[in-house]
């Protein structure tokens, strides 16, 4: 579980250290790549639609001043026509007193105004806005239902369109021209239209001023709104702001922006409006295009980014193989690195550093087989050396021997006690010079001889040398305590030296105890087995501890112990051959013990 | 002059070694037709009837050749080699003398085809039992192929 847990951890991190450099590097400049392009493409964006918002309202702003003027002049003619109707003669005096002999020529008159079926009624009222005469196109009742519209229109001195009436389905609206006699008002001239727009003009509007743009008709004091075909809801409206533009959401939660004027002469307002959408829809296409053009960007620094590390990243890897082949010992392929940037300089600095690696190291060898050589030269010389030694030492011996024993054997008549004596030591002397010889041969040959390693079974190993030294079926009185031995790994002959030494050394230096006791045994610790030979002999001072392996260093006399002070110098060479350590504990009378460890 | 017919034929260059060996054989009846012979060229001239021993009639062979394997001129090995590569001397008996028993030289001596060896110590007892020990072994015991 605890395996599965940290496994998932580390599938889970993701290090940015653990990415090779040529993966580092296009990653990096395609993050930066993004970030400046996002931010830019942002800043772009905003200012674009900035100035495209902008560029729209300045445009609806003077469309709807446009349009309020271009209203305002189509007023001017009908305004100007009604006036002059209203000036007329017979109409100024029927409306006089005793001006009813008018009548017929004035009713005339205003029947003259109704030029199409738009115009459904014209009227004439006195100052107390009292209908005076009436021109109708249809039949009495269409007079009666606008009876109730009559106090409603403003009047005063100036011809004028009223508001914006709602009767039924339709829609009328006023034209008032006020009648003066003798600068005094003295009654009003009303027109009523219905307000209908034909779809031919529609069309034409539309043209005019986009189709996604609406256009609306409606009283400046905000009581009716009209599409010029049906009543509608425009509440939205800000009156106070009749120079600039405004935006609002529709019920749809559709951004518009809207411009409103007024139209002169009239009580109306004009508004135009278009959706925000349309404006910003060149901005959108921007936008689109910077995203595709800021896509292809990334994706062409990525590839530059992704080239560049790779002209970066090969040539390393090249100087990295080229590294790992001389750790191999291969100097022959030197790194083509071409140019004169850094890596080029590296490359160069790298193969000319090759080169002298590879001197020096040829150097070295060459040093290396002369010293060698040297070395084997010598070698053979103390090979040599050490052959006559052994050869040319002893035969002066043998003679000494061969002819006292001569003198002992065919002059024996003629040697007194004291001579015999004499014969004898120089005998002995010899023989001794001639072990001394031996001991120091084998002694130097240990140096020289090359260890070979087995598997040595030392329990067996042990037993063999002591029954060989000292057989225990052979009456002798040592006490032996054999506790279990490891096996070693080293070289049997050079081991076998080792251990004949050791216990010789126990048997000798016990052999004048009543009760010699030798324990061999082993101890394992921290991969090291440690061996030792002890005994209860007669030990030595600790005093001189230092000089027990040294050759031809003695602790007892000659005359106390034999022996020539080579044995545990052998000993010591053998195990610090094997890698291993040799000490001695003692004391004087005491007995003694010897260790060797030896690596495992 | 020299017999014709010899038991043994003993190489040795040392006079004290020689000595005491020819003493130890003769105390044995075993140097009555014993040739010594100073150095290897010496030797080998006996032994193939050449240089002063011109004319010897070589058929008649040694028993038995001791031979020191360290001399001058022509040392025990090569003796040996010469010996043992002549099928007319190769089926004498060689005994090696040799001051060592670690002399790599024992080795050599084996493989050239010696028969024997003898380490010359220091102790003359031991030498003198060797020798008698391996000079009745080979002169009387032994039988040559015929």
């Amino acid at each position: 579980m605890v395996k599965n847990k940290s496994l998932n951890k580390r599938r889970m991190s993701f290090s940015f250290r653990s990415l090779s450099l040529q993966q580092r590097l296009p990653l990096l400049i395609s993050m930066l790549l993004l970030a400046i392009m996002v931010t830019f493409s942002w800043i772009s964006y905003i200012g674009v639609k900035t100035a495209a918002l902008e560029t729209g309202k300045e445009r609806l702003r003077s469309l709807a001043s446009q349009l309020s003027v271009m209203f305002s002049r189509s007023t001017q003619s009908i305004l100007a026509a009604t006036q002059a109707t209203a000036n007329h003669e017979s109409v100024i005096k029927v409306l006089q007193p005793g001006g009813s002999e008018f009548r017929g020529q004035a009713l005339e008159e205003l029947q003259k105004l109704r030029l199409d079926s738009t115009w459904v009624l014209v009227e004439l009222l006195d100052i107390n806005r009292q209908l005076v005469i009436y021109s109708e196109r249809d039949s009495a009742h269409v007079k009666s239902r606008f009876d109730s519209l009559q106090q409603a229109f403003p009047l005063n001195h100036l011809a004028k369109f009223g508001k914006i009436y709602q009767l039924g389905d339709f829609m009328y609206y006023p034209i008032i021209a006020p009648v003066t006699h003798d600068n005094r008002v003295t009654g009003y001239l009303v027109r009523w239209r219905l307000l209908a727009a034909s779809p031919k003009a529609l069309e034409q509007f539309s043209q005019l001023i986009g189709t996604k743009a609406k256009l609306y008709f409606g009283n400046a004091d905000g009581s009716l709104w009209t599409n010029m075909t049906n009543v509608v809801s425009y509440q939205k409206i800000d009156t106070g702001n009749l120079r600039g533009s405004f935006e609002y959401l529709d019920a749809k939660g559709e951004k518009l922006i809207a411009a409103a004027r007024p139209i002169a002469n009239t009580s109306w307002l004009i508004s135009v409006e278009f959706p925000e959408q349309i404006v910003l829809q060149m901005a959108n296409r921007f936008l689109r295009q910077l995203i595709i053009i800021g896509g292809i960007l990334i994706i062409v620094g990525i590839l530059i980014a992704w080239l560049m590390s790779r002209s970066l990243t090969k040539p390393l890897n090249k100087l990295m193989l080229a590294a790992s082949a001389i750790a191999d010992g291969q100097y022959s392929s030197p790194v083509k690195v071409h140019g004169n940037d850094e890596l080029g300089k590296l490359a160069s600095a790298f193969n000319s550093m090759a080169v002298q690696v590879q001197n020096a190291r040829q150097d070295l060898e060459n040093k290396v087989i002369e010293r060698t050589v040297q070395l084997e030269a010598s070698n053979r010389e103390l090979e040599s050396y050490s052959y006559s030694i052994s050869h040319d030492l002893r035969a002066p011996l043998r003679a000494i021997i061969g002819f006292v024993s001569v003198l002992e054997d065919e002059y024996t008549n003629k040697l007194d006690p004291e001579a015999k004596r004499i014969t004898t030591v120089i005998k002995d002397s010899t023989m001794k010079m001639g072990q001394l010889i031996d001991d120091l041969l084998a002694f130097s040959r240990l140096g020289r001889n090359e260890i070979v390693k087995t598997n040595i079974n030392t329990r067996e190993m042990v037993n063999e040398i002591i029954n060989e030294l000292a057989p225990v079926n052979d009456g002798n009185k040592i006490e032996w305590i054999i506790r279990p031995l490891p096996g070693i790994y080293g070289d049997a002959n050079m081991i076998r030296q080792v251990w004949t030494n050791l216990i010789s050394n126990a048997i000798k230096y016990s052999g004048n105890k009543e009760k010699p006791r030798i324990e061999t045994g082993a101890f394992i610790d921290k991969e090291q087995a440690t061996f030792f030979v002890r005994d209860n002999g007669v030990g030595f001072d600790e005093k001189y501890k230092g000089k027990l392996f040294k050759v031809f260093q003695r602790l007892h006399r000659s005359s106390e112990f034999e022996g020539t002070g080579v044995g545990l110098a052998i000993v010591e060479k053998i195990i610090s051959k094997h890698g291993g350590k040799v000490w001695a504990e003692g004391a004087a009378a005491k007995g003694a013990s010897f260790y060797f460890s030896l690596p495992a | 002059m020299i017999a014709d017919s010899v038991d043994i034929l003993f190489v040795e260059d040392n006079f004290n070694d020689a000595e005491l060996a020819i003493r130890e054989l003769k105390k044995h009846h075993m140097a009555n037709n014993l040739v010594h012979m100073e150095d290897g060229e010496e030797a080998l001239e006996f032994i193939f009837g050449t240089g002063k021993f011109k004319g010897r009639n070589i058929t008649r062979a040694p028993k038995l050749i001791l031979l020191d394997i360290q001399m001058p001129k022509i040392n025990g090995i090569e003796v040996l080699q010469k010996i043992k590569s002549d099928p007319r001397t190769r089926t004498i008996p060689v005994i090696m003398l040799t001051s060592s028993k670690e002399d790599p030289d024992i080795q050599k001596s084996y493989a050239l085809g010696a028969n024997s060896y003898i380490v010359k110590p220091v102790d003359f007892k031991g030498f003198s039992d060797a020798i008698r020990n391996l000079g009745f072994y080979w002169l009387l015991l032994n039988q040559p192929p015929v």
